[in-house]
């Protein structure tokens, strides 16, 4: 098989787009999907400062050597979680990604350890508050990912969400009919308030093994390895469930999340309209003053809850 | 070690087994769950991953630590990482 761009000898077939492409062509091409994503939605700019959530994963990793190769002034924020060996491991990878690659660019890596800050890992947070792990972990992983942008002055926050990871979100959306949610689902959500940052998502037009591809091919060194608390999520039933779709009919996944896009974007304005509803529904935190739409923010309040949990004893 | 042409393809003879041959074949690292399989080649990378019955949207198959293409022909010296690409959270 020939690359169709160059005809050097090909090493991925994406029949989404009908093509075969070389090394090269394949790095260029996320290069572009990636440009155009920050174009579309006017994310950042070479003079924004952008923090980058790193799990040690394909998607954060890849991401953060995108924006350092594209000329962008990115910086990283690692949570560790506590989570026995996974957590170990990834930080490993996030650590020498940072020493290897990011190091010479002069970009930084924040850590934060929650077992340090919040006393327990985030397993033993949620037995605390009786909440599941994972939505436990996410109101965690937001909290510090606003609080460190925040802090320290970044102007936007980059996740490496992808476009398998959206539309998955959407199918389940969609099936739940969850409308509100529907309405945040944007690539980039702007910064509504004081004290929220920017958030956006550049790799939402490429596919989880579209990026995976170019991590083997520039030897980025993730972690293959599940969160063990991943295991049965309703997000892997949907990403299987479009996989198999995609399989049958290649494109599926593109056009089921970018025709959603293309429609809220004609629907209304939703950059101007959410950050018009939170104006109205924000204000800051009682205890730590980040915005929320209660008197206590839900992080405070799940802090304040495991303290009484862990007081009893 | 002794060779032989069997089907028009070199088998090799282990000589601790007089009379016996043992094919070797691909050793096949499939992860998300870690698997190890010995899979006799040669086969083409989507055969590979149909026999498994693995979606092919779903994993990169890579060799040594190259990536490769579809239709590229795997050997029974070759040491093969079937990647799973699909993450969880
Ligand atoms: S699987 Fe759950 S606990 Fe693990 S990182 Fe993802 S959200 Fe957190
Ligand atoms: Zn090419
Ligand atoms: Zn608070």
């Amino acid at each position: 098989m020939r690359c169709r761009k160059c005809a050097h000898p090909a090493v991925i077939k994406m029949p989404r787009h009908n093509i075969s492409l070389c090394k090269d062509c394949l790095t260029e091409f996320v290069h572009n999907q990636v440009r155009r994503a920050v174009k579309t939605h006017r994310m950042f700019t070479t003079d924004d400062r952008i923090l980058v959530a790193v799990s040690g994963g394909k998607d954060s990793l890849t991401l953060w050597a995108i924006l350092l190769k594209l000329g962008y002034r990115a910086d990283a924020l690692y949570v560790d979680l506590g989570i026995g060996e996974y957590s170990i491991q990834s930080r490993q990878k996030v650590q020498r990604f940072t020493d290897t690659v990011a190091a010479t660019y002069q970009a930084k890596l924040h850590v934060h350890t929650v077992e340090q800050e919040q006393g327990a890992g985030i397993r033993e947070l949620a037995t605390l508050v009786h909440r599941p792990t994972c939505a436990t972990c996410g109101t965690m992983k937001r909290y510090q990912f606003n609080r460190v942008a925040v802090e320290k002055d970044y102007d936007v926050m980059a996740t490496g969400h992808n476009l398998d990871d959206e539309a998955a979100r959407l199918l389940g959306n969609v099936l739940h009919w969850q409308t509100d949610y529907l309405d945040k689902q944007t690539p980039a959500l702007p910064a509504s308030l004081g004290g929220f940052a920017k958030k956006v998502k550049p790799l939402y037009r490429l596919t989880e093994r579209e990026i995976a591809a170019y991590a083997v091919i520039h030897h980025i060194d993730y972690i293959v390895d599940e969160c063990p608390m991943a295991k049965g999520s309703k997000m892997l039933a949907y990403k299987h469930a479009l996989n198999r779709l995609e399989t049958e009919s290649p494109g599926t996944k593109h056009t089921f999340y970018l025709t959603f896009l293309d429609r809220q974007a004609k629907q209304h304005e939703t950059s101007g309209k959410i950050a018009e509803q939170d104006r109205q529904h924000l204000r800051p935190c009682t205890i730590c003053g980040q915005p929320t739409s209660t008197e206590v923010c839900s992080y405070c309040q799940m802090m304040a809850k495991a303290a009484v949990a862990a007081q009893r004893g | 070690m002794k060779t032989v042409e069997v089907g028009g393809s070199t088998v090799h003879c282990k000589p601790a087994c007089p009379g016996l041959m043992i094919r070797p074949a691909m050793k096949v690292l499939v992860s998300n769950p870690r698997q190890e399989l010995e899979v006799p080649g040669p086969t083409r990378v989507q055969q590979l991953l149909k026999r498994l019955d693995l979606t092919p949207e779903a994993y990169l198959v890579i060799r040594g630590d190259e990536l490769v293409a579809e239709d590229t022909v795997l050997e029974d010296t070759d040491s093969i990482e079937i990647r799973s690409v699909i993450s969880g959270g």
